[in-house]
Order: structure tokens, then sequence, then C-alpha cells
């Protein structure tokens, strides 16, 4: 059991970076369906970046690897997230075809990039990079056995999990409490509003539109060094693809507060983990378990939609371009 | 003598090839209120908008204390201490009121923080204002108040007011107007767009004129009169020679009982109206802007529900109906939205494609009826009956739709109200505002209605395109057709109109004859100061001759 | 006046702009898009061509001939846009009403699923034809329904339609993989073509195959092209695009307009669905969809929701799957992803010079004042001279890559670090073996 929860947050928190990433693009009023590419692009940001800190050395150092590859997987995913930026703020493009344009070409480059240049055919970097992942990206503090269910299940994760969660925090405490977040979220009900009033939309598109890429393209890099221990395989972006896909659903799930997702996350990583882990049932129930969460979604969005709760709906220039001297 | 608050110099705003703005030259003074007077689509708001960094000038400059200014965002707007309320509201719906006031200020962020601040700044100006309610929960007054507030936190020199009264009761623009002497007390400057002449006269120092995007000149209202004002305004003293051709009034065609109609947020839009529409007549409705208006002629047309009451036509009740049926039966519905666009015409659509908006779906194989004489019964006639009998329910049923009739309909009416537009086909988003009412209303009175209700029709028109339209009015009146007149300009309805009945807040204040009544009647009524209905003690809307009821049988 | 700051860009909306002009600018912005491709290509893949080499190859994905003188890639290309293309006009129906349908990919395979449920549990045990009917209507109505669940919602709760069909997606997808394993427990998840029931085909070889399913394409691009512009109901649906308040006021019930219209779109989804089960693949399986619920609206966007631009669209950007792939395999790279990659680039400069063609940008010159041209006096400005340098429009084939250009180094930076010679065969093998 303790192991089950323990799984249920590794995986959670692969989710909520990918979450707290589109709802932080969808605050803006931007619905990025590129999200699951982005996650992809950190991936292959973070390998690279851990393949670069392992090689050559005998002794790499730990810190100095999980920091450079948080840096890459934050500079590749904002790159993507910058192109999406560009071409749906500063060029005005359909947000629909932009993100699945970004998806396709993020899948499509990490893929790519993970085997012909990450690994290729060398397998000590492959050894390298899983030794990286088991022993520097889920190093756990010390001791922690004797703290009983507590220590592990809330003590033993690697520490991107720490990450996603101070994240979320930070990123529900930004969007609540701080001038920042007002303005933000008045832009994604309004932004004809808030650019009245002076807030600058264009920059702030941008800077949330790219922040959630980066939050997201972390995911990807959890996803490879943390949940698989640095074992890159050859369908890892497609693998990412899929928990993309969830992450938008949890945005959904969790009405667009980042803080709920934490608890959201961890519910969809409990499904997941079933899903791929469990035992005991038979081989084609599994994919029932997989339905679930976007069944779930689908209800919560039916039900909010029907209730109608001014606070439960989605930003409401969700979607719609915004073009200052429109008339 | 010091620097003028504000200087435009011979600023230009374009858009697309239609000059909004064109030339123009104007000063505000420190320490005074500035009238801007025009009528709709003189230009006035985007004048205005590029002063508060909306728009940026395609020509020209701006000083602001002496110094050239580059406003080219809402910020730079708000650094030189220029702050304007806008005639729609631009508020977050889901913010608390202090979230709203806030917003785009500099200045630390609390919740606590911000709400102290702005319930001072509330209480100082003597605003009742809970800085906690969230914005969807307002009345229109109160996000006024939110509005006007926002700016004052801004600590603005320069205010800009687009038609702030438009949407206030008489007693609500008298607090507003003493909160704008004690900002002008202040040294604050004001500038407040409106096109009520009274109120020019008694709130403001100077008076500016636009017509048409021109600047056409600047008088001291202390030597201006109501006269001299309209004359600038509209360019040439207008004698309102609408004609009032006396027709013979027939039986009611429409009759309203006891209708109570729920607004979008959930009020009472119309209290318990009741009144009656006879053939042959045009009957006004005046009132303040909101107070009922749109959801009487959606109710009336079909696209609103009906919580009680009854609508009828010729004695039928047609509450419940689709909006296609109602159209059947000869009740045409044109109301021209404050964007001219928001209802009845798809933007993207062509004039052809608009122009069947409401009969597309007898414009099947585009087969035409012969005409066949009433009292024919040749076996010939008898055929031809058949014949187009037959053609109707083929052109009802046919899956496709034939334009060439619509292209017909949409040549007549450019020619006939002389729509400029490049051709039938143009989208309608590409005509101008007056163009496309023209389209509007040509298409509703091509269905040739027995009922004509119409909101504003000549809402931003020019003076020649409004006489076009009370002739096609009248015309229709001559024929027989009931007309509902829903309009702004007293004067106008007081010309034109047999009776006119004034709204206020949804509830009748009485039904007086147009040519027994005054102005000043009007006024007090719509303001809600007077009430016929209560004074006179007698039942006014419901006609002596009425189809309803017992004497559904009555006939003509 | 020098300290005097002014907007530097100046953005207007533009209406109508030649034809040839916007072809030329998204003829360049493809052009520019495929020589990126090249250069990367050639300078990064192990067994490198050459330039030459890249657009040989690139047409020989579409236009090989073998040497018995088929022309089997041909026929596949065809084949394949056939495919998308109905999808895509499936989908533009939808989108002609603002209604988001992301939900192809999920109303393909629920086609597909159906589709394959009658093969597997009726196929040798009835007629064949009858058994061909009754797939025609389960794939049909699979799709019909999967898209009538999310328009219901949207008709009477206002349900966000796009997060929803989003959703049914994945739903679809875990469904077949259920119906899979339940079909075939022991299996791999995978399941073998099933020999009962197949359609028939015109003739042997791949023409035979490919013909009926390009000629149902042609078919219902066709009927979908005069029932959006001819028919009462193509001019409801794009009433209620334009305008729902409109819509309403003329009597139209937007609510049935809605569900029927996507009923339509589903089922057009589940037709292409009943075509790649029982048509080509004999079998079910969970990408069945090919994605090209999401190409789709590529496809639909790209070509301006006009079915006739829709079908170049998508015989384009098959021709550039088809010949990607073969460049990859001539240029000796192992994984295909890259034309992913390629094809990803293509749309991001299709996508962006969309904006060059809708609006029209002002640069200020510093130090002087200059001031945007009416939208119609634009040709007159131009010859004036003072704004030819500031016109982007000036020059149809510069602003695309003259300012996407740095915009792509961002995301491309990678692909221009060359790849280990020995990234090839050994390494895929080995990875397959991983997973």
């Amino acid at each position: 059991m303790e192991d089950f929860f323990a799984s249920a947050i590794s995986i959670g928190v692969i989710f909520l970076f990918g979450c707290v990433g589109e709802i932080l693009t969808e605050k803006s009023g931007h619905l990025n369906l590129g999200i699951p590419g982005i996650m992809c692009m950190g991936a292959a940001g973070g390998c690279l970046g851990v393949k670069l800190c392992v090689m050559g050395t005998d002794a790499p150092s730990g810190v100095l690897t999980v920091v450079v590859a948080i840096l890459f997987a934050v500079l590749f995913a904002g790159a993507l997230g910058a192109v999406y930026a560009f071409l749906t703020v500063s060029l005005r493009a359909n947000q629909n075809v932009t993100g699945l344009a970004c998806t396709i070409f993020g899948v499509g480059f990490t893929t790519w990039f993970i085997n012909s240049v990450v690994i290729g055919r060398d397998s000590v970097v492959i050894g390298k990079i899983a030794y990286a992942g088991r022993y520097f990206f889920n190093a756990h503090i010390p001791g922690t056995e004797k703290l009983g269910w507590f220590g592990g299940i809330f003590l033993e994760q690697g520490v991107l999990a720490y990450l996603a969660i101070a994240l979320a925090v930070a990123a529900a405490v930004v969007l609540r409490y701080t001038r920042v977040g007002l303005n933000v979220r008045a832009i994604g009900e309004n932004p004809a509003t808030a650019d009245a009033v002076g807030v600058n939309v264009t920059g702030y598109k941008y800077g949330f539109i790219m922040t959630g890429a980066a939050v997201a393209g972390l995911g990807g890099l959890c996803y490879v060094m943390g949940y698989m221990n640095g074992t890159v395989g050859s369908t890892v972006a497609q693998t990412i693809q899929g928990i993309g896909w969830l992450s938008i659903a949890l945005v959904i799930f969790t009405m667009w507060r980042p803080a709920l997702a934490i608890l959201g996350s961890i519910l969809f990583g409990a499904l997941y983990f079933v899903s791929t882990r469990i035992t005991g049932i038979s081989f084609e129930q599994i994919p029932l378990l997989n339905l679930i969460p976007f069944v779930v979604t689908i209800l919560v969005l039916i039900v909010t939609s029907i209730v109608g709760h001014r606070e439960t709906q989605p930003p409401a220039s969700l979607g719609l371009p915004y073009f200052r001297e429109d008339r | 003598m010091a620097e003028p608050a504000l200087e435009l110099k011979h600023v230009s705003k374009y858009f697309g090839s239609v000059a909004a703005n064109k030339d123009i030259s104007l000063t505000l003074e420190k320490g005074e209120i500035l009238a801007l007077l025009g009528e709709n689509g003189s230009g006035k708001t985007t004048l205005m908008n590029m002063i508060s960094g909306i728009y940026y000038p395609d020509e020209g400059r701006i000083f602001v204390d002496g110094q050239e200014a580059v406003i080219s965002s809402p910020q730079d707007a708000f650094r030189l201490k220029i702050g304007m309320v806008h005639q729609h509201f631009k508020l977050i719906d889901i913010f608390t009121a202090a979230q709203n006031v806030v917003l785009g200020a500099g200045g630390r962020y609390g919740v606590r923080r911000i709400n102290e601040q702005v319930g001072s700044i509330a209480r100082k100006y003597g605003f009742e204002l809970d800085p906690q309610k969230k914005i969807y929960d307002m009345s229109v007054s109160e996000k006024q108040t939110v509005e006007i507030v926002k700016v004052l936190y801004r600590g603005a020199d320069i205010l800009i007011l687009d038609e702030p009264t438009a949407v206030l009761t008489p007693q609500e623009t008298e607090k507003l107007f003493s909160v704008m002497r004690a900002m002008k007390e202040d040294g604050k400057s004001i500038i407040i767009i409106t096109h009520k002449l009274h109120e020019v006269m008694e709130i403001s120092d100077r008076v500016a004129v636009l017509r048409k995007g021109e600047y056409i000149g600047c008088v001291p209202t202390a030597e201006a009169s109501e006269a001299s004002l309209t004359e600038m305004m509209v360019g040439q003293k207008v004698e309102l020679n609408i004609e009032r051709p006396q027709t013979e009034f027939d039986r009611p065609l429409l009759e309203i009982r006891d209708l109570c109609v729920r607004s979008d947020e959930g009020s009472r839009a119309i209290d318990g109206l009741s009144f009656f529409i006879r053939g042959g007549e045009i009957l006004g409705v005046a009132g303040v802007a909101g107070c009922g208006q749109r959801e009487l002629c959606e109710a009336i047309a079909g696209l609103r529900k009906v919580e009680s009451g009854g609508i009828y036509h010729e004695g039928e009740s047609i509450v419940g109906l689709s909006p296609r049926a109602i159209s059947e039966k000869g009740i045409a519905m044109s109301f021209i939205p404050e964007d001219r666009l928001g209802m009845g015409l798809a933007p993207s659509l062509s004039v052809t494609d608009n122009m069947m908006l409401k009969n597309y779906p007898t414009h099947g194989y585009g087969i035409e009826p012969v005409p066949v004489e009433p009292g024919d019964d040749s076996p010939r006639a008898k055929g031809l009956r058949i014949r187009n009998r037959l053609g109707a329910f083929l052109n009802r049923h046919c899956p496709f739709v034939d334009r060439r009739q619509a292209r017909r309909e949409a040549e007549q009416v450019i020619e006939e109200l002389g729509v400029v537009t490049p051709s039938a086909e143009t989208p309608v988003r590409r005509l101008s505002g007056g163009n496309v009412q023209k389209v509007l209303l040509g298409r509703e009175i091509l269905t040739d209605p027995n009922v004509l209700i119409t909101a504003y029709p000549v809402r931003g028109l020019d003076i020649n395109s409004s006489y076009l339209i009370y002739d096609i009015l009248n015309r229709r009146k001559r024929e027989g057709t009931g007309i509902l007149f829903i309009g702004e300009d007293l004067d106008v309805m007081l010309a034109l109109c047999d009776k006119i009945m004034v709204l206020c807040h949804g509830r009748l204040m009485g039904v007086v004859h147009a040519a027994k009544t005054s102005k000043e009647e009007l006024g007090l009524m719509m303001a809600g100061a007077l009430d016929l209905m209560e004074e006179k003690g007698k039942v006014m809307g419901v006609a002596k001759d009425s189809l309803i009821g017992e004497d559904e049988t009555w006939d003509a | 006046m020098g300290r005097v700051r002014e907007p530097f860009i100046h953005i207007t909306r533009r209406e109508g702009m030649p034809l040839w002009k916007g072809l030329c600018i998204r003829v360049g912005a493809v052009a520019a898009a495929l020589l990126i491709a090249a250069l990367l290509l050639t300078l990064s893949a192990p067994n490198s061509k050459g330039f030459g080499g890249f657009f040989k190859s690139l047409f020989e994905g579409t236009f090989y001939v073998n040497r018995r003188g088929e022309m089997n890639n041909f026929w596949l290309t065809l084949q394949e846009t056939a495919l998308l293309l109905c999808v895509a006009i499936a989908l533009v129906v939808a989108f002609k009403m603002k209604f988001w349908n992301l939900g192809g990919n999920g109303q393909v395979l629920m086609g597909c699923l159906a589709c394959a449920a009658c093969m597997y549990y009726l196929g040798g045990e009835t007629e064949d034809p009858l058994v061909w009917l009754l797939m025609l209507v389960a794939s049909v109505a699979a799709g019909a329904v999967w898209a009538l669940i999310p328009a219901l919602f949207k008709a009477f709760f206002n349900t966000n339609e796009s997060l929803f069909t989003l959703m049914m997606n994945y739903v679809a997808f875990y469904l077949v993989v259920f119906f899979v394993a339940l079909w075939y427990p022991e299996g791999t998840g995978v399941m073998p073509p099933l020999s009962d029931a197949n359609l028939p085909t015109f003739g042997a070889g791949q023409m035979g195959k490919s013909l009926p399913v390009i000629l149902v394409a042609v078919l219902v691009t066709a009927a979908i092209f005069c029932y959006l512009r001819f028919s009462k109901h193509g001019y409801e649906i794009g009433l209620i695009g334009d305008s729902k308040n409109t819509a309403r006021y003329a009597g139209i019930n937007v609510k049935k307009v809605i569900i029927r219209t996507l009923v339509l779109s589903g089922a057009l989804c589940g037709l292409v669905g009943f075509l790649l089960v029982g048509s080509i693949n004999h079998m079910v399986s969970k990408t069945m969809d090919g994605n090209r619920g999401f190409t789709g609206i590529m496809v639909a966007w790209m070509g301006k929701f006009n079915p006739l631009i829709m079908t170049g669209v998508s015989l384009f950007i098959v021709f550039l799957t088809r010949g990607m792939a073969q460049v990859c395999s001539d240029f000796g790279i192992s994984n295909d992803a890259l034309s992913d990659v390629v094809i990803g680039l293509i749309y991001f400069f299709l996508i962006g010079c969309e904006f060059f063609i809708s609006y029209r940008v002002h640069f200020n010159v510093a130090g002087r004042r200059s001031r945007p041209a009416p939208e119609f006096a634009v040709e007159g400005a131009q010859k004036d001279g003072s704004s030819e340098a500031s016109d982007a429009s000036g020059a149809p084939e510069a602003p695309p890559e003259a300012s996407e250009a740095p915009e792509e180094t961002g995301a491309g930076r990678g692909e221009e670090a060359p790849a280990p010679p020995d990234a090839s065969g050994g390494a895929r093998q080995r990875q397959e073996e991983e997973t």
C-alpha cells in the first residue's frame, strides 16, 4: 500500500508539471494543445543536459547534473513554447492548429533527437544516463526509512517531485495573491479590458506561455529521469505524449486551480499506476482502468458547465485571439 | 496663461478607407469641464480612444501639459494621468470591485489592503460600493461607480467620461454631476461625451462639437444655446418637419397584456406591460437606454421567454411560438443594436445571404408563383392556383437553396434605399454602419409585414438617410401596417409617431398622443417622476375593441 | 522630436489580397521550410545524397515506379490523401459552425472498432454483402454517436466542445485496446487481419485496393462541397458559425442544427473508419486513426475550409509525409521521426505566413514619422516610395523567412548538431529490444 501511494505520487508529479504548465498558459487565454510536444522537448533537453554532465568524467556531480538537466529541459521546452507564443500571440494564428503542430513537431523531434543525438548506439551513454537517473534524480534524504509509512510515501520521492509540488504551490500563490496573477487572470478573462487599464497583454501572454511551457517541459524530464530512472527507450516520446494529453485533462478536472491539481495529479497518478503495474485483474480490463481519468474529466467538464458557476468556468477568452485595433 | 491640460493638433484616424477622425484640433484647459458633443457615429469615442491609448492616431500630434506626448498604449495614458470611463464597461466579471479598481495600477497588492483603499475612495466621494462584491452580481450603475473609482484611484488629472449618463436615472446623474463639480474644484480637467443637450448646458464650461469625424468648433457654454449647438451638431438648422400622415386606424393588430419578461441577468426587464398597436398607426416607445426595450422586442419576436402575460396577434396568442412561426404571421422586427451588427445580420455573409435570412426555407427551386386574380374562377386560374401551391410546397421541401430570388431582392434594396456597396455579394461586415442598417430595415420591409417592430432604425444615420427611413415607415403606415417605433430622439418621436408610450424600468408610465404631449412631460415620465397610470387611475394599454377574451369572435 | 517614442510596429487588417500574391507567400514559406530541411539532412545524414538527392527522394515517395512498372507509391499517396481529405471534410462541416471538433481521431477509431466488431462477430456467419451493409451502418453510427455526445452537451449546456471532443479521443483509444484484448486475450494486443467479410477490390495490386477509397473520398468531397454551398442546411451552418444570435433571430433551431451537423461530421469520420478496416487493414489497432483527426484540422484550416483547396492541401501533406519517409530511408536515417520534424517545421511556416496574408505590417523607420496608408490606397502608397521599405507585403516571399527564421533556430538548434555517424540500424534494433 505504501509502495502504491509512493508510486502514485511519483507518476502524479509528471501530470502535475504538465497540468501546472497548461494552467499557466490557459490563464493567459491560450489553449496550448502543444503541451504534449513541449513535454517531450523537455525530455529531449533534459537527456542532453544529463549526457553533457555525465560523459567525459568519472565522477559526475549529482547537483550539477540535475541543475544542468533542468536548465536544458527548460530551454528546449521554452523554445517550443516561444514558437507557439510567437505564432499565436504575434502572428495571431489559430491556437488549436498551432498547438497541434507543436505536438507533431515536439514528438517527432524528441524521438529523433533522443535516438540519434543523445544516445545513438552507445551503450555507455545509456548506462550513464540510467546511473544519473537512479542516483541523482531519485536520491532521497537518508534516514527516512525510520519514519515509517510517512517517510516511505512522502520523503522518498525524487528531487523533481518536490520541485513539482513547489511549483504548483507557487503557481497557486502567484495566480491568487499577487498582482501578476491578477493581471494574467484579467487577460484570460477579457484581454481588451486588461489592455485598457494598462496591462501589457502581449508581454504577459509571452511570459505565461513560455513559463508554462518550461514548467511542462520539466514534466518530460521528470518522466525520463525520475519515473523511468533514466531508462531511455525509443518510444519515450509516444508515452510522454499520452501523459501530456492526460495533463490537459487534469487541468479541466481541477478547474484551473494549481493547488487542487496537486491532489488531482495524485489521483490520476494512482489510476495510471494501477493500469500499468497492477496484477490480479485480467489483461483486457486494463484499458478500462486507463479510461477512467478521461471519463471522469468529461464528467467534471459536464457538471461544471451544467452548474454554470462563474468561478469554475474556463477562462472566458480561452482560445480567442486578441487584436487591439479590431473593430 | 497656464499651459492647456491637453491639446490635440491635426489628429486623424482611419479605419480602412473610412476616416473616423479627420484633422481634429482640440484644447482642454486645466480645471474645466469640456463637453464633446456629436451625433452617434461622429467619431467622439474614436477620438477619446486615441487620447486614452486604445487606438494610435494615423496622423497628428498630442500635447499634454505643453509637452508632446506619444500615447501608444493605455500605460502611456495612465502615466500621463489620463483616465477614461468607457461607455461599455471594461470590467472583469469574475473579479471583485476592488480587484477591478487596482487592476493595472501600481502599488502593493493584497486583498485586505486594496479593499480598504477602494472603500476609502468610495466613502470620500460618497459612492455606495462594496469593494468585495463581484462584478457579475452588480447593477449597471454600480458597475459605473467601479469604473469611476478606478480612474480616481489612479489619480488621473484628465478624466474622459464616455456617455456616462446614458445608463443612469436622473438622481444618479445628479449625483455624478456633483462629483464632477467636486473634481473640477480639485483642479481636474474633464471631458464628457454626450448627446444630451440639457446635460451639456448644465455641467460643461465649454462645448466642442464633432460632426462626421470632423471638428466643427468649440464655444463657451455660457454663449451657447441648445439651438445653436444643435445647428453645429447637424450642420444646418433642422426643421423637424417629418410628415405624419393621417390614416384610418384599423382594429388592434398586436395586443400585449400584463407582460413580464426577465433580462439576461435575471431581473425583471418588462414588468406587467400592456399595450396595443392598431393597423395604420405608429406607436412610439420612449425610455432611457436599457429600460426593457431590447427585452420587449425579443419577447415579441419569440427570442426571449415570456414569464407571464400574453402577446396576441389579431386575437391569437403567439406566446411560445417559434421565431419563424411568428415571422410568418407577418410580424417583422428590426433591432439596431449599439454595434449595429449584433442582431439580425450575419456580418461575414453577403448582402444576398443576409437578405434571405428569414425566408430561405421558401427559396427552394426558385419556382415563383404566377399572379392570379382573386375572384377568377376559370379553370385556368384554378390550375394556376394548384401550380402555385405545388411550387411553394416544392420550394419549401427542397434541400437546396436558390439564391437568385434573394439576389434580386438584395439588388432591389440596394437600389431603393441607396445602399453603398461594391456588389450584392459583398460581406455585410465590409459595409459602413448606415448601409448595414439600410440592409436590415430593407429586408424586414420586403417581407411585407403587418406589424413592424423597429428599434433605433436611424441610429448613426445621416439626416438624409434618416428621412428616407421615416418615409419608408410612413409608407408602410399608409398601407395599414402597425408600427412599433423604439427611438432615442424625442423630437423625432413627437413628430413621427401617433402615440407614444413611455417605459421606466420596464413599467408602463403611460400612453400619450404625440400631438397633445410635450417633451417635458415625456422626460418626466421617462425619469419615473410622472406616472399617468397612477395619476389618472384609468386603464391604459387595453383596447376598447380588444380582440382578446370574450370578444374573440369579434369580426371587422 | 528625437526623444519621442513611437510604436515600432503597426499592424492593420487587410482584406482581399490577390490570390496569386497569397499563393506566392505560401509557396515561399513551403520552399523556405523545405530548403531548411534539405540543408539539415544533407549536412547531418550518415548517408547523405546531397541537395539534389533530397528532392529526388522526396518525389520518389510518391512517383516511384518499380521494375514491374507498378506505381504503388502513387496509388498509396492517393489513398492516404483520400482518407485524410475525408476526415478533414468531416471536420470542416463542424468548423464552419465554429464548433471545434478536435475529436476526429476518436470518431474514426470508433468507426474502425464498430466495423471490426461486425467483421469479427458476423464475418463468415452470413452473406458477405449483408455483413458489408452492417459494417457500413455500424461504423457510420459509431462515429456519429461519438460526435453526438459532445454535441448534445454543447447544445444544451454550452459545454466546451474542444476539450470534450479531445477527451473523447482517448476514451475511443482505450476502448479499441479493450476490445482487441477481449477478442485476443492471449495475444500481444495486436489483432491479426480477419479474412472474412473483406470489402471487394477493383482488380489486383495496390491500384485495385486504393480505387474504392479514392472514389468514396471524391464523392464525399463533392457532396459536402455542394451541401455547404448550395443547401439550406449549409446556409444554416454558415449562419450559426457567423452569429448564433442572428441565427436564432432567423428562426433557426440552433440546438437542432448543432446536433444534426455534428452527427454528420462524426458519421463521415466513421465512414473513414469503415474504409480503413473493411477495405484496407481488415483489423483494428489503437493507432489506426493515423492521427488524421489532428492532421485533418491542419488541412481544414490551411484549406480555408474550402473543400477544393483542402484537396490540394491534403495531397501536399501526404506527398510530404511519404516523401520525407523516402528521404529518411534513402539517406540512411533509421527512424522516420525526422519526417515529423520537417512536417512540423512546414506547418510552422505555413501557419506563420497566414499572418502576412491577413494583416499588413508597418514598420516605423527610425527618426521618421511614417503613416500607414488607408486600406484601399495601398498601390499609391507603395508608389510614392515612403512606405516601400516599411510595407511587408511589398516583397511577397520575403516576410515569412525574414521574421520566422530567427524564431525557428531556437527550436531547431539541436538539429544542426551533427548526428553521430553510427546512429543507424544497430541502435534502433537495440532500443526495440529494450521496450
